[in-house]
């Protein structure tokens, strides 16, 4: 099977013609889709219909339910916070890291094994004392999976999408965030495939640690620039 | 389309607590991350692309209505059946027999071959072979255009001037247009807040987005 793989790459470029005429045909009707069957599926039982996906395509052989027991523990146990928390930290002690990182996070993520779905085409950007940046996606939920795992519930939600780019300050003060008026707010709408790494300020107080210490001090919603990090205890 | 999913700058929303618990919560969830990431790899064309405009058809008032996921589930769902791979029938009825799939999905990875695949490089990037149209630095203005399909172009910006600020080469296209657009560029674009939110702005925000050059028009 291995070998009959294409390359996410070929894959992508391939079936975009056939999505987009996909779309375009079901686009020609009357937009959004049946309100009726959409009316029925909110008032079903998620649990069941999700059961029934996974039932018949396993009966049909559409997919092996061993991989899909792999994926989600991929995504569960093996890749999350803890790997941007690295790239972070490895960021405050090595400067030409650092640099490199914030001119071509893609190259870097490259080089250290760290590309993946959503989030090869990744981008740095650091806060400051006198810029902060804060990452959404308004129009859906894009977030740098290999870095970061799945988005958390906050930041996929309607709320977190509409307000942060009109009012990014009053979702930062929600969140425990009082920004001084001087400090400019960089907010990053990821609208295509190009994901955002927020590096965090290095909390004072961390001389002399290690690369393996100052991960442990990073945490997740500092890489996406709702929060700022504490001086350890 | 100008539909829910397109909801920057809506006002009334009430914004949650930062979870800090589990991402997946419920057993059903994984289900629906897991269908998702290995039908998406092998079992239906183009799937990948069309996650998202299969999610923004839900009509409005059940899309906020609708977890995360059970979002997803919809679009996997629709996807399937309408590739052929599956019926509704089926879906209703998962005790019966299932008749021959008469789609043209691939064989699903081995568990093993899925997370080589999670780990492939990702890029959206394709080999340029025409110029782009701007350079960083260039005045634009995104175009006030109003597609009924799928458009990677929020909103807030239609018709809103701003700078660009980084150019990622050529990247694929997803919106969907009649016409054959050829390659697309792919630009950050920096937008000052107040161009976009007036007077409620603060002077010291800016948004970025990235647009292709189908959507900016040069300006200045």
């Amino acid at each position: 099977m291995a070998d009959d793989k294409v390359s996410r790459r070929e894959f992508i470029t391939k079936t975009s013609m056939a999505a987009s005429g996909v779309v375009a045909g079901a686009a020609a009707g009357t937009g959004t889709a049946g309100a009726q069957e959409a009316e029925e599926y909110v008032q079903s039982d998620y649990s069941v219909r999700a059961k029934a996906l996974v039932s018949v395509l396993t009966k049909k052989n559409l997919i092996n339910p061993e991989t899909m027991d792999a994926v989600v523990d991929y995504y569960e146990n093996k890749v999350g916070p803890h790997i941007g928390a690295r790239v972070v930290a490895r960021s405050w002690t090595d400067p030409d890291y650092r640099e490199r990182l914030l001119a071509d996070a893609r190259a870097v993520a490259r080089e250290d094994n760290l590309t993946g779905v959503q989030g090869t085409d990744l981008v740095a950007v650091e806060n400051t004392p006198d810029v902060h940046n804060l990452v959404v996606c308004t129009l859906c939920s894009c977030y740098p999976w290999p870095l970061l795992g799945l988005p958390p519930t906050w930041y996929k939600d309607v709320a977190y999408r509409a307000q942060s780019v009109i009012d990014p300050r009053g979702v930062l003060k929600k969140f425990g965030l009082d920004l001084d008026d001087d400090v400019e707010v960089r907010v990053w709408d990821s609208t295509a495939e190009v994901r955002y790494l927020v590096i965090p300020e290095r909390p004072a107080g961390t001389d002399g640690m290690s690369v393996e210490q100052l991960a442990g001090l990073v945490t997740r919603d500092s890489m996406v620039g709702a929060e700022k990090l504490d001086s350890p205890a | 389309m100008n539909s829910i999913h397109d909801i920057g700058g809506m006002d009334g929303l009430t914004l949650p607590e930062r979870d800090q618990g589990r991402i997946l919560n419920e057993e059903w969830e994984r289900h629906v991350v897991g269908v998702a990431l290995t039908a998406w790899s092998t079992l239906i064309p183009g799937y990948a692309g069309s996650l998202r405009s299969d999610i923004e058809r839900i009509p409005p008032e059940l899309y906020l209505k609708m977890p995360y996921y059970a979002k997803w589930m919809w679009a996997e769902e629709v996807a399937l059946i309408r590739s052929g791979l599956v019926t509704r029938d089926e879906l209703d009825n998962p005790d019966s027999t299932m008749r021959t799939s008469n789609g043209s999905g691939g064989m699903p990875y081995s568990p093993h071959d899925v997370v080589a695949y999670i780990k492939d490089d990702d890029s959206y990037e394709l080999p340029a072979e025409v110029p782009p149209r701007f350079a960083v630095g260039d005045e634009v203005a995104a175009r006030n255009d109003h597609p009924v399909g799928h458009s990677r172009m929020p909103r807030y910006v239609r018709g809103r001037r701003g700078i660009i600020h980084n150019h990622h080469g050529v990247h694929l296209f997803q919106d969907d247009v009649d016409e054959n657009v050829g390659q697309q560029h792919l630009y950050t674009v920096r937008f000052i807040a107040s161009e976009l939110w007036g007077s409620r702005a603060h002077p010291n925000d800016v948004v970025y987005a990235e647009l292709s050059d189908y959507h900016l028009e040069a300006a200045g």
